[in-house]
């Protein structure tokens, strides 16, 4: 049961949040928007963009205001679970030899996972565990995560020589799929104004605690969705499948599979995390609409036909938000 | 403060109000539907119309409408969805349904304080949601225009048309084909004065040589045509005309003429009564050989020798109306193309019947009751046949046994008018049908070969005449007509 006070302290880090990203990452609202609403869901996120355009960077920034540990992993094709996961050594402690666990990077609040897409399958899927359960088992081992637990995945869309699509398992535990565009006119030159005429660019300071993030997860938790909305998602979610009633003829042309039972999830655990951003005290149809494509985008597996034919995911579910009707 | 309690009661009072309302429109569509399908049925003539049916109409459609109010009525809404539905349509940010998701569930006092504080502030105009739209109006609409054209239709039907008449189609088929009716149709023998009145002045041929011999030995003003006239003298009949003592004493000679065919006695004699009439006709009459010749019959002659006198005296007189009517006759018989153009222009045609203006029904009904007294000898499959005359290709008629003997009991050229025709009618209507069955319409020229023949002769239709005690006078028209017709033949 959330008081007023959480929902105030919850509007105020949010405040603070984004204030203190805005400090280092010019324009991107809507990838900004999608982390801290991942954030907020206990969710992690999977950007997509070409380098240069600061990922890590908002990762770095996010990290920072939190307060949060925060660690990064750079995938490379050598990398290997243990890397990430951590590792049973031989340790001597008073004459006394045993294996004892060592940590990997994955234990921390804030993970970047840095062009994931170029590690193993093998590695890739090192995180899952992490990534769903926020456990690692190492050995006969288990180990929590500490939470607030985030992993923030980035992937690079055009260098596809020597990457490893991630397994679809994999994918579908990203909270959102968010593709980082290119700035504008305006933010490209503050962008450069900020990286030149300074002495460098500086982090934020940390305007946050785990605390005042786990409160904010759990108000999340308590913003109401008028049953009706919840029927309209999973209508949505329905509406991907191609075998469903609900589908839009393109969907049943061109998908193999739709969406899982997690985007109904993602999108309304989303959706009031986005309400909450907005400081509204429900959820609405907005908020819906606002994370019902990157909840969605990486979970429709197109069929040959609609590969072969160049169909795009987004322009599918265009057609899915327009002819699905909310009541 | 905000009630959402109250806002609840409210919204689904007015919901089920509307989807009563859309129920009976609904209801009320269907039914007006059905009882316009039955209005159609009766302008079609499946059923008659009465009035309890249009007292049931308007009970069934009042039924369902209740039917259809409660039914629609009886559907529970759904709260959560009407809200949302307000919701979307005022743009309230979804406050209001998920007010009601959290008062559901009884948690996040906090948001639904919230909540409900923006509701205080700008309540939503939910009325303006929940109002009469086109889809709950719609089915009035179409119910009221669909009733409005069922009461159009049952009060413009005509009132139920008797079985016995012919439609104008058959009538159409009568007037073109002239013998050649379909056997099968004995309601058309039934109500040939009614089909004779319907008959399409465009679709007549008023030129027929059959109608001009009609005219010849009944005149008729030419521009109504001879039943027309006949009409116009039935109007007329509640006062009749001064009679020509011409046509008095004519009548009379015709009925002693018929009296002695129909008394074989020697001791055959003029009545006291009959004797008075002659004198005071006599009285009136120019001409010195008919005067003798009607003289000698005051003078107490009986049997063969008085009927001898008698048709003398008939052949004189027949003469003397052929001399006088010699003028007038020629403006007839000389201008049949006159004759016609006037039929065609005052619509009428000379086969065209006005309808009289008074007592249709008495006639109808006494046509009737004459088919009824002939029983199956008129009703049969070859009436029309048999009243109408089959041509030959010279356009004379096939039959008759007139033989010239009987010449000189009735001479070409009687000149019976309307007047003395209709008034020895008597309410029995036999006359008229007996005229209109006898309309000779000419078959077109392709079909007169083809075209039945008339199997009657003049005597079993005088045999006809006189089983039905047709007035002395018509017998003799008839027989005039046969004479006619026939130019002296068999």
């Amino acid at each position: 049961m959330i008081t007023e006070r959480d929902l105030d302290q919850a509007h105020a880090l949010l405040g603070r949040l984004r204030g203190a990203i805005d400090e280092v990452i010019v324009g991107q609202k809507a990838v900004v928007d999608a982390t801290l609403i991942a954030l907020l869901c206990r969710g992690n996120l999977l950007l997509e963009g070409v380098p240069g355009l600061g990922k890590t960077l908002l990762v770095r920034a996010l990290a920072s205001a939190l307060g949060l540990r925060f660690s990064r992993i750079q995938f490379t094709p050598d990398l290997m679970p243990a890397d990430i996961l951590g590792t049973n050594i031989l340790s001597e402690d008073g004459g006394r030899r045993q294996f004892t666990y060592s940590p990997g990077p994955i234990f921390a609040n804030v993970v970047l996972a840095d062009e994931v897409n170029r590690a193993t399958p093998k590695t890739q899927s090192a995180l899952l565990e992490a990534m769903e359960e926020r456990t690692v088992t190492v050995g006969k081992a288990t180990y929590p995560l500490e939470a607030p637990f985030i992993i923030l995945a980035t992937q690079n869309p055009i260098e596809m020589e020597g990457t490893y699509p991630l397994p679809e398992a994999q994918v579908d535990r990203f909270l959102f799929k968010v593709s980082v565009g290119y700035p504008s006119l305006e933010d490209l030159t503050v962008i450069t104004e900020r990286n030149t005429e300074c002495a460098g660019l500086a982090l934020p300071k940390p305007v946050a605690s785990a605390a005042e993030v786990l409160s904010a997860q759990a108000v999340v938790r308590e913003i109401p969705i008028a049953k009706p909305l919840r029927q309209y998602v999973s209508r949505l979610v329905l509406a991907t499948h191609p075998e469903s009633d609900h589908a839009p003829k393109d969907v049943k042309s061109f998908v193999e599979y739709g969406a899982s039972p997690r985007a109904a999830i993602a999108i309304i655990l989303g959706a009031k995390a986005h309400a909450l951003l907005a400081e509204e005290p429900n959820v609405r149809k907005v908020d819906i609409e606002a994370v019902f494509r990157p909840a969605l985008v990486h979970r429709v597996i197109l069929n040959f036909k609609g590969e072969a034919e160049g169909v795009s995911v987004p322009t599918l579910l265009e057609q899915v938000w327009k002819e699905t009707p909310v009541l | 403060m905000f009630s959402l309690s109250q806002l609840e009661r409210d919204i689904a009072r007015r919901s089920r109000a509307l989807r009563g309302l859309r129920g009976a429109g609904m209801a009320f569509a269907a039914a007006v539907g059905v009882v316009l399908a039955a209005s159609v049925a009766i302008r079609f003539g499946a059923f008659a119309p009465r009035l309890a049916l249009s007292l049931g109409a308007l009970l069934f459609i009042a039924l369902a409408v209740l039917v259809g109010y409660l039914v629609g009525r009886a559907r529970r809404p759904s709260i959560s969805r009407l809200l949302l539905s307000i919701d979307l349509a005022l743009a309230t940010g979804e406050r209001l349904s998920s007010l009601h998701e959290l008062r559901s569930r009884g948690a996040a006092l906090p948001l639904q304080k919230r909540i409900e504080e923006i509701l205080t502030q700008a309540p939503p105009a939910w009325r303006r949601v929940l109002r009469i739209r086109r889809t709950e109006v719609f089915p009035w609409v179409a119910g009221g225009v669909a009733l409005a054209l069922a009461i159009f239709l049952a009060v413009t039907i005509a009132p139920p048309v008797p079985a016995t008449a012919a439609d104008p189609g058959e009538v159409s088929r009568i007037s073109s084909k002239g013998t050649a009716v379909s056997p099968s149709d004995s309601s058309e023998a039934e109500s040939d004065g009614i089909s004779a009145r319907r008959l399409d002045p465009g679709q007549a041929e008023p030129a027929l040589p059959l109608v001009d011999t009609l005219a010849e030995i009944l005149p008729a003003p030419p521009s109504r045509g001879l039943l027309g006239a006949l009409a116009d003298e039935e109007v007329a009949q509640g006062s009749p005309p001064a009679r020509d003592p011409r046509e008095a004493l004519s009548e009379l000679l015709s009925q002693l003429m018929s009296r002695g065919q129909t008394d074989p006695r020697q001791s055959f004699a003029l009545t006291e009564q009959e004797k008075t009439a002659l004198r005071d006709l006599l009285q009136d009459l120019p001409g010195s050989g008919l005067r003798q010749s009607l003289s000698s019959l005051l003078s107490g002659e009986t049997g063969d020798a008085l009927k001898d006198q008698i048709a003398e005296s008939k052949r004189l007189l027949d003469s003397l109306n052929q001399s006088a009517e010699g003028e007038g006759n020629a403006q007839v018989d000389g201008a049949p193309g006159d004759r016609k153009t006037d039929a065609s222009e005052d619509g009428s045609g000379s086969i065209g019947w006005v309808p009289p203006a008074t007592s249709a029904e008495g006639n109808t009904g006494s046509a009737g009751g004459g088919e009824r007294q002939s029983g199956t000898k008129l009703d049969g499959p070859g009436m029309e046949d048999e009243l109408a005359p089959p041509l030959n290709d010279e356009g004379g008629t096939a039959a008759g046994s007139a033989g010239p003997g009987e010449e000189s009991a009735s001479p070409p050229g009687v000149g019976f008018v309307p007047e003395d025709l209709l008034g020895s009618l008597g309410a029995g209507g036999d006359m008229r049908r007996f005229f209109t069955k006898g309309i000779p319409f000419e078959p077109p020229a392709e079909e007169r070969g083809s075209a039945a023949v008339l199997s009657l002769d003049y005597e079993t239709l005088r045999a006809l005449l006189v089983a039905r005690a047709v007035a002395p006078d018509v017998q003799a028209l008839v027989r005039t007509y046969f004479e006619k017709i026939t130019q002296g033949g068999p």
